[in-house]
């Protein structure tokens, strides 16, 4: 009974701050559309034959389409955010975002011969969850999640589980190792990410 | 045999009989009091990988193409069905037993001693398993991170698993030598090209990023504790309310 009604109150307060704030509430379909037409996209790609260059440039793309990369870079930072200026923040954003789909781009590239389907979605807190299944030859299939929101203005993935392994998490983690390497640095960690590019 | 038989219960029973009480374990928590031994096995690893693993993973797939590495795959993933009958069995999951059974009498068969997988092809893919997830359904708590030497990164109770399920296999009793020294092989080959397989991701992973450890032990826990309770859903932080604070 809890769960219903925590569903049925998540629903409510969603679909008032959906409509206060941008005029339109998504439901868990629309999410459900976005998954499917970046799963397909996705799927091209591993499917295309190309090289590996030619790949991470079309996941590149995939990824600023599909993803709410502002949001993305903000969490990966956590509260060291706040220590940026707006110009650091902007060129950090930046990036980031080439760093990041380069990192999932090669993550993905592993997928070839195999596709991912999307299974089903639900609405969780104020975003939606969308659950897929990668099937990859010689292995067991497993779930990729998306989270999906419109609180940025657009319908966008904002986070990804692989088997239940949180991108953002890893994310934040990762960043927080580099500042610490660079003792806080942050220009130090924008210049340690493009050299990794 | 007997006494190993004996030595697990021993070392298992009081471990069941602490934790039955507890949660399993807490979602979100990375606790790891155990983080400085851990760190100095996990240098230790990450030279394994680099100057054995991950070279002869390499020479393994440029020696063997696909279909020889497949077929040595199946047939090692094959003889450890077994295992994964007895514990579906202590875990009394009736409905894994028969699918088990059926992939292993179908595969041993028709699949020419496990060497070709022809149960896919009729639907029958058995998710595997092992003695951590049995403690687990037995309400054996996780317990700390550990990464140990050669085993990797694991958490105590599954660390103990992995133990048993050397000796739980009953494979193990009916070999000769001959045929012994086979599966071995074999398993030795499916550990080289599962390296392969996910080259990249392990490499990004241990070699390219900021803290391996951290990255190791949180991809882990996450991955184990879904694998155990797919039903239990993450706690989603919310990124938006973050920043609105």
């Amino acid at each position: 009974m809890i769960g219903r009604r925590r569903f049925l109150f998540s629903t409510t307060i969603l679909a008032a701050v959906g409509t206060a704030t941008f005029g339109w509430a998504a439901d868990a379909k629309d999410a459900e559309v976005l998954v499917t037409n970046l799963v397909a996209d996705i799927n091209a790609v591993i499917s295309s034959g190309s090289s590996e260059s030619v790949m991470v440039r079309q996941f590149e793309n995939i990824f600023k389409s599909y993803a709410d990369v502002p949001t993305i870079a903000r969490y990966a930072l956590g509260n060291d955010a706040r220590a940026l200026s707006k110009s650091q923040m902007k060129r950090f954003t930046k990036v980031y975002s080439v760093y990041v789909s380069h990192k999932y781009g090669r993550r993905f590239r592993e997928f070839i011969g195999g596709k991912i389907v999307v299974q089903k979605s639900r609405p969780v807190k104020s975003f939606f969850e969308v659950e897929t299944l990668a099937h990859l030859k010689g292995w067991e299939p497993f779930t990729v999640s998306f989270l999906v929101s419109n609180r940025s203005g657009r319908l966008l993935f904002f986070n990804m589980f692989i088997e239940g392994i949180n991108m953002l998490l890893s994310e934040r983690t990762e960043i927080g190792a580099m500042l610490d390497k660079r003792r806080g640095n942050i220009e130090k960690v924008m210049e340690d990410l493009q050299n990794s590019i | 045999m007997k006494l190993l038989y004996k030595s697990i219960l021993f070392f298992i029973l009081p471990l069941f009989i602490l934790s039955a009480c507890s949660p399993s374990f807490k979602l979100g928590n990375y606790d790891d009091p155990y983080e400085n031994v851990n760190r100095k096995s996990h240098e230790i690893n990450k030279a394994i990988d680099k100057k054995v693993l991950r070279p002869s993973s390499k020479a393994y797939s440029k020696v063997f193409g696909e279909k020889p590495r497949n077929a040595i795959s199946n047939f090692s993933e094959n003889w450890g069905l077994p295992k994964d009958l007895v514990n579906y069995t202590l875990q009394g999951d009736i409905g894994n037993v028969s699918k088990t059974t059926g992939q292993f009498l179908i595969n041993s068969t028709i699949g020419i001693a496990g060497v070709f997988d022809p149960s896919e092809k009729f639907g029958i893919n058995a998710r595997g398993t092992d003695f951590g997830e049995t403690l687990h359904r037995w309400g054996v708590s996780e317990g700390d991170y550990v990464e140990i030497i050669f085993l990797g990164p694991s958490t105590e109770r599954d660390a103990l698993g992995k133990v048993a399920d050397l000796v739980l296999n009953p494979v193990g009793f009916v070999l000769n030598p001959w045929q012994s020294r086979l599966r071995t092989t074999a398993n030795v080959g499916n550990v080289l090209g599962n390296r392969a397989a996910l080259g990249s991701t392990i490499d990004s992973v241990l070699y390219d990023s900021a803290d391996s450890y951290s990255q190791t032990k949180l991809a882990y826990l996450q991955g184990r504790r879904f694998r155990l309770n797919p039903e239990i859903s993450e706690v989603y932080s919310d990124p938006y309310d973050e920043m609105d604070d």
